[in-house]
């Protein structure tokens, strides 16, 4: 069975007094299986916001639907709403949304504080996802005191100590420079190879040449997507940035 | 970790790492209390004499701590809204890493009742301290109503008998 499946997503946005209407989702479907990489390319106003949205249940289709792990995430009531999110998902940001008041480590610890759980646990947590992360030395400090890259090392580690059924990330290599976006990008290589499902959002070719599966939505549609199968992470580039070419060119793609 | 416990926590640690923010929030609450309690006690004005004369005062300071108790609520509300919206990225961040909004609710309001209760208490402390010293500009305020009234009524009183000598 599928981690995730995605089917017929529509979503109509309007103004309050039922002015304008934007369609930024016509009829998505699509499914990701466990353990999978998968990454979604598309120009701004693709919908790709709105779809993370909706898949982070930040946000509710006009019609369609979400199951994760065969469940309904539409279906969920709002006072539970939070539990799932804590237990489920994990978010990764563009902006990285760490809180400049807490140390490093509190801000990892941050959903399991939220969760109740026990101090020791938590540490037993951090140590090996820390070490992992390279971030193990610089704990004690604050957002404001380490690098961009190191504060979104820092972000990932606390979207992965819940231990979450999918990592939701929003253009996550957006404001790192490449040196750092690399980096992060590997890390998420191994991560997604410990069996870590990662759902992720971006304009960035090479973040996208990293993932398994590459989806391009255009105009609130899926409208095609690029396995990487055997291909060597260059040549997934080169096919990505073709198939942009042609998506760009408003013609068929053929990949 | 005890969740009975966790909430009351978790609000004052909030307190003290927004305390850039929350000092002169706390200052401006104890400032609008003594306010409030100053008034109150100028209206029950019990060391002033008690001759018809000052029975007007009384009744003005009454509508003075009505008119106070209104901006009080205006001033304090505009300020807590302010406060909010600067912390609208920490709660939003408690609602994605999955807080309830009932839960964030119990927060706030346990940060509420502390803010409250330090506000209230010094406030009326510091209230006590101001209300002799406003007492006391007071009955010098009147003091000198009444020497400037003696000293013009002599004036007059003077000037009429002069006048009258030379008519």
């Amino acid at each position: 069975m599928s981690l995730l499946e995605v089917s017929h997503l529509q979503k109509i946005y309007t103004t309050r007094f039922g002015g304008n209407q934007v369609e930024a989702l016509k009829n998505v479907s699509f499914s990701v299986e466990p353990g999978e990489y998968v990454a979604i390319m598309g120009e701004s106003g693709s919908g790709k916001t709105t779809l993370l949205n909706i898949l982070a249940a930040l946000d509710k289709p006009t019609s369609g639907q979400v199951l994760l792990s065969g469940k309904a995430i539409c279906d969920i009531k709002e006072r539970d709403m939070a539990a799932f999110r804590r237990s489920n998902l994990g978010f990764v940001f563009q902006d990285f949304n760490l809180l400049d008041t807490f140390s490093l480590q509190d801000n990892i610890f941050l959903p399991l504080v939220l969760a109740g759980q026990d101090f020791k646990e938590m540490e037993k947590a951090l140590k090996p996802l820390a070490e992992q992360l390279g971030i193990w030395d610089i704990l004690s400090k604050y957002p404001y005191e380490v690098s961009g890259g190191q504060k979104q090392r820092c972000a990932v580690a606390r979207a992965l100590i819940t231990n979450p059924q999918i990592v939701l990330a929003d253009e996550p290599t957006g404001a790192l420079d490449s040196r750092a976006s690399d980096r992060l990008l590997d890390l998420f290589g191994d991560i997604n190879a410990g069996g870590q499902t990662i759902l992720m959002v971006t304009h960035s070719v090479k973040a996208a040449s990293h993932a398994q599966r590459v989806l391009f939505l255009r105009d609130g549609e899926v409208y095609h997507q690029l396995y990487r199968g055997e291909n060597t992470q260059e040549q997934q580039f080169g096919r990505i940035s073709d198939t942009l070419t042609v998506l760009a060119q408003g013609g068929e793609a053929n990949g | 970790m005890d969740k009975r416990r966790f909430y009351p926590r978790m609000a004052l640690v909030n307190l003290a790492r927004n305390g850039q923010f929350y000092v002169p929030y706390l200052l401006t609450v104890m400032g609008t209390a003594a306010a409030y309690y100053i008034a109150l006690a100028l209206a029950a004005a019990p060391d002033l004499p008690n001759s018809t004369r000052y029975a007007y005062l009384t009744v003005f300071m009454k509508i003075g701590t009505f008119v106070i108790a209104v901006f009080a609520v205006i001033f304090l509300t505009y300020t807590n809204s302010f406060l909010m919206k600067r912390r609208k990225r920490e709660l939003g961040l408690y609602n994605i890493l999955g807080m309830g909004k009932r839960h964030i609710a119990i927060v706030l309001g346990f940060e509420m009742v502390y803010t409250a209760a330090a506000g209230i208490v010094g406030g009326v402390l510091l209230g006590m301290l101001l209300q002799k010293l406003a007492v006391l500009l007071l009955c010098r305020l009147f003091c000198i109503c009444f020497f400037v009234f003696v000293g013009v009524c002599t004036c007059v009183n003077k000037f009429i008998k002069f006048i009258e000598r030379y008519e």
